[in-house]
């Protein structure tokens, strides 16, 4: 597994140049777009928090420091950041207008492709906390402290939430094959 | 080492590509292996959304910031203020002088306190006229002028010694020693001299008597005498005026006996008056051709040093005033904003701890950020 080293980018060598934002987006829009997928469980929503993310990666490019992480931390937490405040408003407005039990079930779009149907059954059947989790680790094969570190948590909460998942998300396989 | 802490090296250890001990681990590396082959690109028009981003406009400061900004100058500028005032000695902390006379208020006009700064010849030749001693002291006009200086001296041999030498300055320079106190005890010591310095030299007789120590305080009183002096002189006109009419009237020899007489008793009170404002006018011209100079010594009290003197000890006596002065606006500082700090760092983590549990709360659910779209 090629895992990303969070310490070895913390310390950028001293006097190294700041690459331009858009060679920076170019190379990490996939795995961005990737964790909001598996996140939101919704490509098309996804597809639009990434296209925020970058945006406002744009305007806070002046001021990304990449002593404190990496590029690619920096870009998912402010994905999940996005993320989140749109999870918060449309909690918000599903409470204003009550309409969250009448809600109907959207048409589910495949997460992605090259895996199982049970796979993606017991995927979906995840919180998005544990998807989070197991995107970071797993599909996107950050390490333990760069994971940690988007999460806002420790390193071994995160190994421990990861464990967790793991074992849901098989529980989750094996009921489907069941079935 | 902890339970979860095992579970979770186990975990990362398996994820690193160890080999599986049992068949539960070894599903979960499958597992692993299928979720890394899920392949997942960014649409076309996604793509094309990120690549269109540019530079619309030059991103402007959050107003919010600029408030921060413009209130963190504001507070800036204002401890700066505060410090200068401080420091200057422009505050109430300023050196007064232990035992400083009280004077008069009803006197005007009065000069204000002024530290004494100690002329030197340099600057005595470019004619600084700041250094002109005493400042309120308006040369051509009749003033009765009244100092006080207090000098601080190392021992109580320099109290001894910079006493005679006052006294020996004042008859120098044509004043009179009026009252001379000098009490020493151990290395202890202070004295008190009261003289009277012809005004026209005051400023040599402040000058060398400030060499004699380190000047603690000084404080210049002025009364101006010239309208008094004015009105006696007028007064003085006008009534040998009168006494030349009256003696004309009597020389004349056409006043009846009754007349003369009234005229002999006028003239009588014309020249009392006269001799009383002659008198009168000599006070005053003694008050102002004198100014009283109430010169104290004193030694350091003990345990103190002398914090004006030169060198390394003074840089060092000079340092610690400074850091005595930025340690009390700290404290003070410190106790006025820690309340608010307490309460500010309070909120904060209130806020920060709503915002986790509502985190939480959302990423527990499958689905949070499901929204109805027309399918």
């Amino acid at each position: 597994m090629d895992v990303v080293n969070a310490l070895a980018e913390t310390w950028p060598r001293r006097g190294q140049a700041r690459r331009a934002f858009g060679e920076v987006a170019r190379e990490h829009l996939d795995d961005v777009y990737r964790y909001l997928v598996f996140l939101t469980a919704d490509p098309v929503l996804a597809e639009d928090l990434t296209g925020e993310t970058f945006e406002k990666a744009f305007r806070s490019w002046k001021r990304f420091d990449p002593r404190r992480g990496s590029e690619r931390t920096w870009l998912y937490q402010l994905a999940r950041s996005k993320a989140l405040d749109h999870f918060r408003s449309e909690a918000r407005r599903r409470k204003r207008e009550d309409r969250s039990a009448a809600e109907a079930p959207q048409a589910a779009e495949p997460l992605a492709e090259g895996i199982s149907p049970e796979l993606e059954g017991a995927l979906r059947s995840l919180s998005a906390g544990e998807r989070e989790v197991v995107v970071l680790r797993i599909v996107l094969e950050l390490d333990a402290v760069a994971a940690a570190r988007v999460l806002g948590i420790s390193r071994t909460a995160c190994s421990m939430r990861l464990a967790r998942a793991l074992q849901k998300l098989e529980e989750r396989m094996e009921a489907h094959v069941v079935a | 080492m902890s339970s979860p802490e095992l579970v979770a090296n186990r975990l990362e250890e398996l994820l690193a590509g160890a080999f599986p001990e049992t068949e539960g681990e070894a599903r979960l590396q499958g597992l692993a292996r299928d979720l890394q082959s899920a392949s997942l690109a960014a649409p076309v028009s996604l793509r094309a959304r990120v690549e269109a981003i540019k530079p619309i406009q030059r991103s402007r400061m959050p107003r919010r910031h600029r408030v921060a900004v413009l209130v963190a100058c504001a507070l800036l500028i204002g401890a700066a203020v505060g410090a200068r005032a401080y420091f200057s000695g422009s505050g109430p902390g300023v050196v007064q002088g232990e035992g400083m006379p009280v004077h008069d208020a009803s006197q005007q006009p009065r000069a204000s306190y002024q530290p004494w700064r100690p002329r030197t010849q340099s600057s005595d030749l470019q004619g600084e006229p700041s250094l002109a001693p005493p400042a309120a002291v308006q040369p051509g006009r009749a003033q009765d002028v009244d100092m006080w200086i207090d000098l601080r001296v190392q021992d109580a041999d320099h109290v001894s010694s910079a006493s005679q030498d006052a006294m020996r300055i004042t008859r120098a320079l044509g004043g009179v020693v009026t009252s001379s106190t000098v009490d020493t005890r151990g290395n202890q010591g202070r004295a008190q001299l009261t003289l009277r310095i012809p005004v026209g030299n005051l400023d040599d007789a402040v000058f060398r008597l400030t060499q004699l120590g380190t000047v603690t305080a000084q404080r210049t009183n002025t009364q101006d005498l010239q309208a008094p002096l004015d009105r006696v002189s007028r007064r003085i006109a006008e009534l040998r005026s009168k006494i030349r009419i009256e003696l004309a009237r009597l020389a004349s020899g056409q006043l009846t006996a009754a007349e003369e007489l009234e005229a002999r008793i006028h003239l009588e009170n014309l020249r009392r008056n006269l001799d009383y404002a002659k008198r009168s006018r000599a006070s005053l011209v003694s008050k102002t051709s004198m100014a009283d100079l109430t010169f104290r010594l004193a030694t350091a009290p003990a345990g103190t040093a002398d914090k004006s003197e030169s060198g390394i000890p003074g840089a060092a006596h000079k340092a610690a005033d400074f850091l005595r002065g930025a340690g009390a606006v700290t404290v003070f500082a410190a106790l006025v904003l820690s309340p608010l700090v307490v309460l500010a760092i309070l909120a904060w983590l209130g806020v920060r701890a709503r915002s986790r549990r509502i985190e939480a709360r959302l990423l527990d659910d499958p689905q949070p950020g499901a929204t109805t779209r027309p399918s």
